[in-house]
């Protein structure tokens, strides 16, 4: 790629980029640190990436992984009232809940695939089509996992109001 | 997506019709649309400037050992693409097509080399070789000179999109560049089809060729 080519690249998905990490960091300058992080990864894949829709679901499923790792290595412990959690058959307030309160002991909990399938569905309010279509997974295992992850995560939080 | 149901961020930001007749009347996803853009903004007159520069070296330091071995496996394949150019070429040609690498010398006249990843398996697509579902294909323009060049490719009901570039203006290559992207073969019945178009000047894309413009058109046959 020729310089005013990738010029051009990170004007038009380095936005993209900063604003989800922003969003998932909530911090400017960690985003920052993490938006050139994930164009340059983008940049290396980007042959392997089909150009119509292929960019934006690849910088969903990176950056949110990518801020995930970030959250976690510098986590807090935040402990909160299980009676807080909604069920999970009510997904509208569980991703209110979650857009809060997803805390990085939380996500050290879970491997990268279920943690990552949590934030789309539970902070960004993506269907479970959407989270298929920019994982590469079934509609089927983000239902299952997004269960494990919703019912699992209340236990825990129970079991942290316990020992408080 | 229902009347009462906002689309996520993700949909937002991948737009569309229903999207966007969501969001002119969705005060709340209005004003997320306008955060996003606002954000935007500021990326471009804050940090862009700031970042280019490291995100330009880091990207560009990696960049001679990918471009030796890039040369190296277009070098290897060389006689081979000549072959594919001569064989890709249509039995019934349409209007301005153009073809060369018949005796392996740069010619006025662009080619369209097409590579194919099957597994970790790089190749050149053999002659009448036929695609299979998964394969990834790379094209590599054979051109005498700098030419700006869009890629098309057209499905079953003979829909054409623009695989290259990405929107606008038909983008501007050199001698043995490689496009970026390519494209993943599906499992949908019949060949695949595309279209490159060449040009001296910019030219806008997804639209009939104008003259002066050269068309090539390829089918690939694919396995069922």
């Amino acid at each position: 790629m020729e310089e005013h080519g990738l010029d051009d690249a990170y004007r038009r998905w380095g936005g993209q980029i900063y604003r989800r990490c922003l969003k998932l960091l909530g911090d400017a300058a960690a985003a920052e640190d993490a938006t050139q992080e994930v164009f340059v990864r983008l940049m290396r894949h980007a042959e392997r990436l089909a150009p119509e829709g292929g960019y934006l679901a690849w910088i969903y499923r990176v950056a949110t992984n990518y801020c995930l790792n970030a959250l976690r290595d510098g986590a807090r412990l935040e402990v909160r009232d299980p009676d807080a959690l909604p069920d999970a058959g009510d997904e509208s307030e569980v991703g209110r809940f979650a857009a809060r309160e997803l805390s990085a002991q939380l996500l050290r909990r879970f491997d990268d695939e279920t943690r990552t399938i949590a934030v789309l569905s539970l902070v960004d309010g993506m269907g479970r089509d959407e989270v298929a279509e920019v994982l590469k997974i079934s509609r089927k295992t983000v239902g299952r996992k997004l269960a494990h992850f919703v019912a699992s995560s209340k236990r825990y939080l129970a079991r942290g109001e316990e020992r408080s | 997506m229902t009347a009462t149901q906002h689309p996520s961020s993700y949909a937002l930001d991948r737009g569309g019709p229903d999207v966007d007749a969501h969001v002119a009347g969705c005060a709340a996803c209005a004003a997320a649309r306008d955060q996003a853009k606002r954000i935007d903004a500021q990326f471009s007159a804050d940090v862009l400037p700031r970042t280019l520069g490291r995100v330009r070296a880091r990207i560009i330091d990696a960049r001679p050992t990918r471009r030796w071995r890039r040369l190296a496996w277009i070098g290897g394949f060389a006689v081979a693409a000549t072959m594919l150019a001569l064989l890709l070429r249509p039995r019934e040609p349409p209007e301005s097509i153009t073809w060369d690498g018949i005796k392996g010398s740069a010619a006025a006249t662009p080619t369209l080399v097409i590579f194919v990843k099957r597994g970790e398996k790089v190749s050149l697509l053999g002659p009448g070789e036929a695609l299979r579902p998964g394969d990834a294909l790379r094209f590599v323009t054979r051109v005498d000179r700098p030419r700006f060049v869009e890629l098309r490719a057209r499905d079953a009901n003979g829909q054409e999109r623009t695989l290259f570039p990405g929107s606008g203006v038909a983008a501007k290559v050199q001698p043995g560049d490689a496009l970026p992207g390519g494209f993943v073969v599906d499992a949908a019945p019949g060949p695949e089809r595309l279209t490159a178009i060449f040009g001296d000047s910019p030219f806008p894309v997804g639209r009939p060729p104008a003259a002066g413009l050269q068309v090539i058109r390829i089918e690939l046959p694919k396995e069922p």
